[in-house]
């Protein structure tokens, strides 16, 4: 009987300690993805529109790939070593854009999903502009983290066109906006001008 | 018997065995006719062996070469992933620097409504 007792005490005590390893495998589970995620966005739910878009883009440069391009830039040309300041601090970008040949592709739920994520703590958004008439809306938020920028992102919806920008890290959206003209890269069709060349 | 003659007795050098000299003749006469072999590699290798020593050194500069190669080859995949990667950057910046452009033309006069803020209503 006594045996008994004893077998059913370490019994006890076995399932105990499994619990609690089984408690602290889970949570650290748990909170591996969620400090993980940090500034990238969670952007694959976009992904279903790649079938029904007439043009998509889809980038996605993590920090190695971005320390591979980084040497490729040349210290001596201005252009490049202007690039090559600017992604300094920068570990990851990532962009998917979707370009339709009708309106309602994508819906306004589509958006929000990404925006829930930037209503996280640290994300604030810094610009919003909307062209209600033409159902033009763009958001530019930038994430903070003790003083320092994190990330960015960028949302720019269409009726027939939907863009996704997310930079981690820190880049001067400023100086990468001057770019215009510097990059020597034959131009995608975004069907958008900058300011410049419109004003002549 | 005196101690002097017991003395002479005991140090006195012992008689080599009979053909002593004859045997000693005849083996440094053998030993300088025929050479040593078998202790040394060349030794060994010459003179039966000695095609293996162009084989080595063929398959030496094959792994060489071989070796070589495979550096070059993975340099230039680690040139071709980089170069596409640059054109990625590239590509991405171009994007969102058209992107903030919209952004920059609707700021101005006209463009239409400019918000900002966390929390604000949509």
């Amino acid at each position: 009987m006594t045996c008994m007792t004893r077998m059913t005490w370490v019994t006890r005590m076995i399932r105990g300690v499994a619990g609690v390893c089984v408690l602290l495998t889970y949570v650290s589970l748990g909170a591996v993805p969620a400090y993980a995620q940090g500034a990238k966005l969670q952007l694959d739910a976009l992904n279903r529109f790649a079938d029904r878009a007439a043009e998509v883009v889809d980038i996605g440069v993590d920090t190695t790939l971005l320390q591979l391009a980084s040497r490729l830039f040349s210290d001596s040309q201005p252009d490049e070593a202007t690039i090559k300041e600017l992604l300094s601090a920068v570990k990851g970008i990532y962009v998917k854009r979707y370009k339709f040949n009708a309106d309602g592709v994508y819906q306004e739920a589509d958006v929000d999903a990404v925006r829930r994520q930037l209503a996280a703590p640290g994300w604030s958004r810094m610009v919003q502009v909307l062209n209600k008439p033409q159902g033009e809306m763009v958001e530019v938020y930038s994430r903070v983290e003790n003083g320092k920028t994190t990330g960015h992102a960028i949302i720019a919806a269409e009726p027939r066109e939907l863009t996704v920008v997310n930079i981690i890290g820190s880049i001067d959206l400023a100086k990468l906006s001057a770019l215009e003209g510097q990059f020597g890269i034959p131009r995608l069709p975004t069907g958008k001008r900058p300011p410049d060349e419109e004003d002549r | 018997m005196n101690l002097e003659d017991l003395l002479r007795q005991a140090l006195e050098p012992p008689e080599p065995p009979p053909g002593f000299a004859e045997r000693v003749v005849a083996r440094l006469t053998d030993e300088r006719a025929a050479p040593r072999g078998g202790r040394s590699l060349i030794r060994w290798l010459v003179p039966s062996h000695r095609w293996l020593v162009p084989v080595a050194a063929l398959m030496l500069i094959a792994i060489g070469a071989g070796r070589y190669e495979v550096h070059r080859r993975a340099m230039d995949r680690r040139a071709m992933e980089g170069e596409r990667a640059k054109a990625q950057v590239l590509a991405a910046l171009e994007i969102t620097r058209d992107t903030l452009h919209v952004v920059q033309r609707s700021v101005r006069p006209g463009g239409g409504r400019v918000g900002g803020e966390k929390g604000e209503p949509q």
